[in-house]
């Protein structure tokens, strides 16, 4: 009985949190929706007769969606990719290994973190075009293909790996690179998990940068493209609506897919 | 079953990678293409995918006149215009012609970056803009820019709330202090706001007439005794809670609007996009009048030809092509904008109406386009300005005192940099 | 023959592995991340307009920032949006905690609660903005619940413009931090816990004598980025107020912002970056001190 009361109480309160988190964004959802709607009269313009995705096919037949998200993919599938590569590289030897100079370059990376750079981004502008690489992807991915956080969060997984792990695995005769990919990366899944996430989420939705880079606007990321939704001419608030709710979507389905990496990412890997 | 998802996950990565570094080989070559002609490089904001025919129809015929000479088109948004041609300019790509307001155009021409089109361009031309308009891209006697399209405010009107609280619709105000006492009187009698006027500046001084800044923009003249005066009945407004007293920037206003808490809207003539869809029910009963103001701010895109283009004259001729008479005509009817040529608004597309409202704004704002003026002010210090002229308006502070500190601290900031 | 051998050593060593493994991240760091700081801090002692010539000005820059009223506000901003940290840390490691449970329908709650971080900060601050307006909903709530007698501006009056920022800061920040919370769980053995619930220990005991402690590689990891953003925050005053109204919402990115990008003063910007991250390193150093004492 009485834990019945508290299980109650427990679900009303999260319940209750969820529609502070969500609310707004049911809102969006809702005026995407209904079209030709007074929006702002919210709630009397929520009746079922007023349901249309005439937004979404608006939205479709402005800008060619799905080359964009072509585009998209590319970008942020790279940028996934080199980040878990490169961040795991990089932090692995800086909590693990021991080395001359090891808190050197710990503490250069964290202080560049500190210092922001007032024009970085003319900076690395200026770097991508004398490299050849204006206009192109590899010029969008490359400055972002290993971030300071993403190896900061990796750093703090391999430091949770307990050292008789790579002793154990040096008694066998393994090599370290064994050690690295065989015995210690399968447990910090849970933070590759979560750098998988973060920086497909930080990639998906930066639109300045490949914007800066990219001349051709064919080749522009979704929010990139999206932004074309909020021209004064074209302005039209059901459509950016419709736009936000769609450029959501893959973000939620990466969550929801690596959800299970980092909530039950360990355990998973001792039974494996 | 592990070693199978290892394999998978090599080829995904390769294949992903390997895309990638095509696409940086197509572009190399695609830009090495580009420069066997003579290309024009032009920048707009924020016209694409909307208006691809019409350019590419304007394109074609200054191809056809200019043999040899290619256009190359390059659309951004409003909000990522600056840092592109700011990392342009940088990194010596900046495009020939290149579409600014007359802050930025003001903000580039006092570092030197912008050509002078007096050097360029005959007194014909020069003549066939309206003059308040074209003059304001003067920056220590260089013309900065050449004008375009522009757009002035209107006074949008819900006239079902009017109704609703019997207030006359035929009868509507023609001078400032008519204005201002129309707005009070409609919120004593609804409840709602009046009107919704963002604390603006240039808007408010404009409106009277007013410089913001000296001739060289050297200091703020925003505490004259008349500059004094026009802010205080601005603030009676606030006094009688006729306006909001909230950041009304267009979102803002928009959204006042749509949801019926003001009956009345200052803005330009695009303003109409964020309720059309948004409430269509208000859409349905709004009406419009010219601003009664003494003078209508425009706001209005320039063209400027970047000091490092490596063809000025090619440049100034395209953007004079652009920027002509007959251009800015057909301009005009694809998306119903205002020309800043003076010779355009003689054509009877700006005399009918087929009725809707957006022919209603744009008769009452070719009414007022004679009285246009553009009033430049960087962008950092109207910021400036607007923040603190906010805080004063809102919380019924002192206007003297107020406005000779702000000119002071930006008088002094100005001396600094 | 010697050296030979030395070096083959060194090949087969730890340090050797260790280079190895970060050269191809410390090469990026180097050219996209050093490379530009390198560049712009000498920018401070300067006048450079990017499109101007650049000009040696020694430290008239700074000089200039400390009698820079505005410069002085911002900063003070900047130093109060600090306080959503202990707010955001608390709050997410709860629901981290609430939302490790085996209960129905978790990983619903789950994705809810992460909503905030995935909407962009434009459209969530065209919903807030209409939410906190006079006529809102926010106001309109409070009103009948008798919490406030008349509507409040929430985002125009300089009183609670600040204040309401850093409201939305914190909700759309929480559901990032719950992410590395509930990463950070996972290491912890279930069974310390069960066996404190046989031991009688009430859910706030359990919460800060166990897990806590537990989870202090995360708290020290999540406080300082979460420091550094709330100090650099400059996404939800550049969208809602620009700054105003006065300079109650102004902070010190969005003021190096239009110095530098607005008016194209990028010498007074990096002088003023610079200024702002000696602040955030002793932000950064009080947090970590904090930490080892505990």
């Amino acid at each position: 009985m009485k834990r019945n009361v508290k299980k109650i109480v427990l679900y009303l309160i999260l319940i209750g949190i969820s529609i502070l988190m969500v609310g707004p964004f049911v809102w969006l959802l809702l005026s995407s929706l209904l079209p030709n709607t007074n929006v702002y009269d919210f709630p009397n313009n929520v009746r079922l007769e007023n349901f249309s995705i005439s937004n979404f096919t608006g939205v479709f037949e402005f800008i060619d969606f799905g080359s964009f998200i072509l585009n998209t993919v590319l970008i942020s599938g790279s940028s996934v990719l080199l980040n878990a590569l490169l961040a795991s590289l990089t932090a692995y030897p800086l909590a693990k290994l021991n080395f001359k100079g090891k808190n050197l370059v710990f503490t250069i990376i964290i202080s560049a973190m500190i210092v922001p750079a007032t024009a970085a981004m003319v900076v690395n502008y200026l770097t991508i075009t004398k490299l050849g690489l204006g206009d192109t992807y590899l010029g969008v991915i490359l400055p972002t293909s290993v971030t300071i956080i993403n190896i900061f969060n990796m750093r703090q997984g391999f430091l949770s790996v307990p050292d008789s792990i790579r002793e154990s695995g040096k008694m066998d005769g393994a090599s370290e690179w064994k050690i690295f990919t065989a015995l210690v990366m399968p447990m910090v899944k849970p933070n590759l998990a979560v750098v998988i996430l973060f920086q497909f989420m930080a990639s998906w939705n930066d639109f300045l940068w490949p914007m800066i880079v990219l001349n051709d606007t064919g080749k522009y990321p979704l929010s990139a493209a999206l932004t074309m939704l909020n021209g004064q001419f074209a302005y039209n608030f059901g459509w950016v609506a419709a736009g936000t709710v769609l450029s959501i979507i893959p973000t939620l389905v990466i969550f929801v897919l690596t959800q299970d990496m980092f909530v039950d990412g360990v355990s998973g890997a001792n039974k494996g | 079953m592990r070693k199978w998802d290892k394999k998978k996950i090599i080829i995904v990565s390769l294949a992903v990678l390997g895309t990638a570094v095509l696409g940086a080989g197509c572009g190399k070559q695609q830009a090495a293409g580009g420069n066997a002609q003579e290309t024009i490089e032009f920048w707009t904001i924020s016209l694409q995918p909307t208006f691809n025919d019409y350019f590419e129809t304007l394109f074609s015929e200054f191809e056809k006149e200019n043999p040899g000479v290619t256009v190359e088109w390059k659309d951004y948004p409003k909000d990522t215009i600056q840092e592109k041609l700011l990392t342009a300019i940088a990194s010596g790509n900046a495009p020939d012609v290149v579409n600014v307001n007359a802050d930025m155009a003001l903000t580039l021409g006092k570092k030197n970056a912008l050509a002078n089109a007096e050097e360029y361009i005959s007194d014909e031309v020069k003549d066939s803009f309206f003059e308040g308009i074209y003059e304001a891209a003067r920056v220590d006697g260089a013309m900065t820019a050449l004008p375009w399209y522009t757009t002035i405010p209107v006074i949008y009107i819900n006239e079902a709330l009017l109704e609703e609280a019997g207030i006359p619709t035929d009868n509507y105000p023609s001078t400032t202090e008519e204005f201002y006492n129309w707005a009070i009187d409609i919120t004593e009698k609804t409840g709602l706001y009046g009107t919704a006027m963002e604390a603006n500046i240039r808007e408010i001084l404009g409106s009277a007439g007013l410089p913001v800044f000296n001739g060289d923009y050297t200091e703020l003249v925003i505490n004259t005794p008349e500059a004094v005066k026009v802010i205080q009945q601005f603030q009676k407004l606030y006094d009688t809670e006729a306006n909001p007293k909230e950041n009304l920037d267009q979102e803002a206003r928009a959204q006042l609007y749509s949801s019926k808490q003001v009956v009345s809207v200052y803005s330009g003539t695009t303003f109409v996009n964020k309720f059309k869809t948004t409430a269509p029910d208000v859409y349905e009963n709004t009406a419009v009048i010219p601003v009664p103001f003494k003078s209508n701010v425009s706001t209005t895109m320039y063209l400027s030809v970047p000091q490092e283009s490596k063809n000025r004259e090619l440049a100034f001729k395209f953007a004079e092509y652009v920027a002509s008479a007959e251009s800015q005509l057909s301009f005009s009817k694809t998306a119903n904008t205002l020309p800043s040529t003076k010779a355009t608004v003689e054509d009877p597309f700006f005399k009918e109406s087929d009725g809707s409202l957006e022919a209603e704004i744009k008769l009452s704002a070719v009414a007022s386009l004679t009285k246009a003026v553009e009033t430049p002010v960087p962008q950092h210090i109207l910021d400036k300005v607007n923040r603190d002229l906010q805080d004063i308006l809102f919380n019924g502070k002192d206007v003297q005192a107020g406005l000779d500190q702000i000119v002071e601290e930006v008088n002094k900031q100005l001396q600094e940099q | 023959m010697g050296k030979m051998k030395k070096r083959k050593k060194w090949l087969r060593s730890e340090a050797a592995w260790a280079w190895g493994m970060m050269l191809p991240g410390l090469l990026v760091l180097t050219v996209f991340v050093f490379w530009p700081l390198i560049y712009s801090l000498p920018l401070a002692f300067t006048d450079y307009s990017v499109v101007g010539e650049m000009k040696f000005v020694g430290t008239k820059n700074f000089e200039r920032a400390f009698s820079d009223p505005d410069f002085i506000a911002s900063l003070t901003n900047s130093i109060q949006y600090v306080l959503v940290v202990p707010v955001i840390q608390m709050a997410s490691m709860a629901f981290a905690v609430a939302l490790n449970q085996k209960i129905r329908g978790v990983k619903v709650f789950r994705t809810l609660y992460y909503f905030p971080v995935v909407t962009s900060t434009v459209a969530v601050s065209i919903v807030w903005s209409w939410l906190f307006s006079s006529g809102g909903l926010v106001n309109q709530l409070l009103l009948d619940a008798h919490i406030i007698s008349e509507k409040v501006n929430w985002l125009s009056d300089d009183s609670t413009a600040l204040w309401v920022l850093m409201f939305i800061t914190t909700w759309k920040g929480v559901g990032y931090y719950m992410v590395i919370y509930l990463a950070g769980l996972q290491s912890i053995p279930g069974e310390l816990i069960e066996a404190a619930r046989i031991d009688r220990a009430g859910t706030l005991q359990i919460f800060f004598k166990i897990l806590v402690p537990l989870l202090k590689p995360q708290v020290v990891m999540c406080s300082l980025l979460s420091v550094m953003s709330a100090i650099k925050v400059f996404d939800e005053p550049f969208v809602l107020t620009k700054g105003g109204p006065g300079n109650s919402t102004l902070t010190a990115s969005l003021y190096i912002y239009q110095n530098g990008f607005q008016n194209f003063d990028f010498g007074y910007a990096a002088a003023l970056s610079l200024i702002l991250s000696v602040i955030i390193l002793f932000f950064s150093l009080l947090v970590n001190a904090y930490n080892r004492r505990k």
